[in-house]
C-alpha cells in the first residue's frame, strides 16, 4: 500500500511517495507555504508519475511543515493528515539512519532541534522568531558574496584563518559582513566565519535539548560541508548527514501514513 | 565663544556650532565607509552653513559611535551623556529619553541636571530600530520621509506582522501585499511592532514624565504617535530629531572650553 508525505516548508514544498517500506520516489519544488495548496497538487502529481503510480493508489497523505496551517483538510477528495515537524523528523531519521539521537534541522525560517529514540521524539526546542541562524540568513550571506549555498560550504573548508561574525542579528551582521568585504577580506574566509557564527548561535538549543551521539544535521544546510565541519569542530563529534537531507521530514511523514494504515 | 560638536552615527553624521548659548548652525549628512572623511565633510559642511572657518572655533567635542575617529576633536563623549545633555537644553523638564536611531534604540533617564541616572540599549536586534524601518520601507517603495505620515492614513485599519525579526517581517510583508493588503496598513501595522518593541525596552528602566525623543526614527510621526499612545503622555520631539547628540556634544565642548580658559586665567604669570 501506498503513502505519500508531504513537507511544506516556507520556501520549498517536499513529497516523498512510499511503498511499505520502499522510498518510490522524492520530489522538491519551490513555492511560498501560502501558494501551498495549488504547488502540493502540481508536486503530488509529478511524484506520482516519477512512482508509475496513479493518484488513486495513494492511501494516505501525511503532511508537516510549518506551512501546513495554509492548507486545507480536504484537496481533490483526499484527505490530508496534518502531524507536527518533531514527530516527522524523528520517524524519518529513524528510517535513514536509525542510530541517530539528536537531529538539528535548519529550515528557511525555523531552526529545530529533536532529540530522538527509535523514530519517537524524547524532547524539542526551536527558534522560529529571528533570523539569525536561519537558513534565510545563509541565503543573505551567499546573495552578498555572489555564491550559492552550496558553494559557500565548499569555500569555507579552503579558509586559512578562523574568523567569527559575532553579531546575533542577521540585519546586523550583513553590515558585518559589508564591512569584511570593505576590509578585502577573501571570501572564503567570511563564509566560514559566517558557518562559525551560526553554529554559536546553536549550540544554546543544543545545550538546552542535552544532547546526545549520535547527532544530524538535516535540511539543505547539511549540504553545506563547511557548515558540517564548522559543527563538529564546535562540538567535537562527528555529524551524520544523511544523502538527501532535505527530505527526511517528509520521508517521516510517509512512513507514519505507513503505520496509520496498518493500524499502529 | 564658539564651539562644536559632531555626532557620527552609524548611517548619519550630524554638526552643530554653537555661539555663547545659541544655535548658530547645524547640518546632517550619511556616513561613508571611512569615519575621518565623514567627520571634515560634516564639520566642512556646517562651518559653510555658519559663515565661518576652522579656526573661529575654539573647542570641538565629537560622540556617537565613530567619535574616536574625528581627528580634530579635543575630546569625546558617550553620545549617552551627549543626548542627555542635548535634551536638557531643548526641554529641561526632561526626566525620559528615547533616542531610536539606525542602529540601536536607547531609553536614557536623567535627572534636572541633565545628568545620566540610568540607561537600558538594544543594540543587538535590529527590531526595533531605524533599520527595521528602513527595510520595511524599502520593501514597500516608500521613503522614510513619507512613511509616518502613511502609517497615520490607514484605510482598513492596521494590519499586523506574525514577526519581529527585520528580516521575517520583509517576507510578511511580501505576504500581505500579495494578499492585496493596502500599503498603508502594512505600515499602521510595522509602525505597531516597533512601537511594543521600543516600549518593552523603556519599561525596563521605567517611564517618567517629561518624555523626549530623539534620533532619526523620531521624525516618524507615526512612531511618535502610537509610542504616546502607548505610554499615555505626550513627547518632546526637538526641530531636528538627529541633532540632539551633536547638540549635547556642543554644549559640552562650551563648558570644557570655558573651564579651559579660566584654568589659564589662573595660572601665574
Amino acid at each position: 500500500m501506498v503513502t505519500a508525505g508531504i513537507d511544506v516548508g516556507f520556501e520549498t514544498t517536499k513529497v516523498v511517495i512510499v511503498n511499505e517500506d520502499e522510498i518510490l520516489s522524492r520530489i522538491m519544488a519551490p513555492g511560498k507555504s501560502d501558494q501551498a495548496a495549488s504547488v502540493i497538487q502540481k508536486v503530488l502529481k509529478e511524484a506520482a508519475y516519477n512512482a508509475q503510480i496513479s493518484l488513486q493508489e495513494i492511501r494516505r497523505i501525511v503532511v508537516t511543515g510549518r506551512g501546513r496551517e495554509f492548507i486545507p483538510h480536504d484537496l481533490k477528495n483526499m484527505t490530508l493528515e496534518k502531524i507536527s515537524d518533531p514527530f516527522c523528523c524523528a520517524k524519518g531519521i529513524y528510517v535513514e539512519e536509525p542510530s541517530v539521537r539528536t537531529v538539528v534541522d535548519i529550515g528557511a525560517e525555523r531552526t529545530m532541534v529533536v532529540a530522538c529514540d527509535k523514530g519517537k521524539v524524547v524532547r524539542t526546542t526551536s527558534n522560529t522568531r529571528c533570523a539569525a541562524g536561519s537558513g534565510r540568513y545563509l541565503r543573505m550571506v551567499a546573495d552578498l558574496l555572489w555564491m550559492d549555498v552550496e558553494e559557500m560550504g565548499s569555500r569555507a573548508l579552503t579558509a586559512e584563518k578562523d574568523l567569527v561574525v559575532e553579531n546575533t542579528c542577521a540585519v546586523f551582521a550583513e553590515s558585518e559582513i559589508i564591512s569584511l568585504i570593505h576590509l578585502k577580506e577573501k571570501p572564503h574566509n567570511i563564509v566560514k566565519g559566517v558557518f562559525n557564527g551560526l553554529v554559536l548561535r546553536l549550540y544554546p538549543l543544543l545545550t538546552a535539548l542535552k544532547f546526545e551521539r549520535d547527532l544530524a544535521l538535516i535540511g539543505g544546510v547539511a549540504k553545506c560541508s563547511g557548515m558540517v565541519r564548522a559543527l563538529e569542530d564546535q562540538l567535537g563529534i562527528p555529524v551524520i548527514t544523511p544523502d538527501e537531507p532535505e527530505y527526511i521530514s517528509a520521508t517521516g511523514a510517509a512512513f507514519i501514513g505507513q503505520q496509520k494504515l496498518r493500524g499502529m | 565663544m564658539i564651539v562644536a560638536g559632531i555626532d557620527i552615527g552609524s548611517l548619519s553624521a550630524k554638526s552643530v556650532i554653537m555661539k555663547d548659548q545659541e544655535i548658530m548652525a547645524w547640518s546632517v549628512i550619511q556616513t561613508s565607509p571611512d569615519s575621518q572623511q565623514t567627520a571634515s565633510d560634516v564639520m566642512e559642511k556646517v562651518l559653510e552653513e555658519a559663515g565661518i572657518t576652522q579656526d573661529d572655533i575654539g573647542y570641538v567635542v565629537s560622540t556617537g559611535y565613530g567619535r574616536v575617529n574625528v581627528p580634530f576633536a579635543k575630546r569625546n563623549i558617550t553620545e549617552i551623556s551627549c543626548h542627555a545633555k542635548g535634551t536638557c537644553m531643548l526641554f529641561p523638564n526632561t526626566r525620559t529619553i528615547l533616542d531610536m536611531g539606525g542602529q540601536d534604540c536607547k531609553v536614557i533617564r536623567c535627572n534636572e541636571k541633565g545628568q545620566v541616572t540610568d540607561f537600558v540599549m538594544n543594540d543587538k536586534c535590529a527590531a526595533g530600530t531605524g533599520r527595521f524601518l528602513e527595510r520595511v520601507a524599502r520593501t514597500l517603495g516608500v521613503t522614510l520621509d513619507e512613511m509616518g505620515a502613511l502609517s497615520l492614513d490607514a484605510v482598513d485599519g492596521p494590519v499586523s506582522l506574525r514577526n519581529y525579526c527585520a528580516v521575517f517581517a520583509e517576507s510578511d510583508i511580501v505576504d500581505l501585499l500579495r494578499q492585496g493588503k493596502h500599503k498603508n496598513d502594512i505600515l499602521a501595522g510595522a509602525t505597531e511592532a516597533i512601537a511594543k518593541k521600543i516600549v518593552a525596552l523603556m519599561e525596563r528602566v521605567g517611564i517618567e514624565e517629561a518624555l523626549s525623543i530623539s534620533g532619526g526614527v523620531a521624525k516618524n510621526i507615526g512612531v511618535v504617535r502610537q509610542l504616546e499612545k502607548r505610554v499615555g503622555m505626550k513627547a518632546h520631539v526637538a526641530f531636528d530629531a538627529q541633532i540632539v547628540g551633536a547638540l549635547g556634544a556642543a554644549i559640552f565642548a562650551r563648558e570644557l572650553h570655558a573651564e579651559e580658559i579660566s584654568h589659564n586665567d589662573r595660572k601665574p604669570l
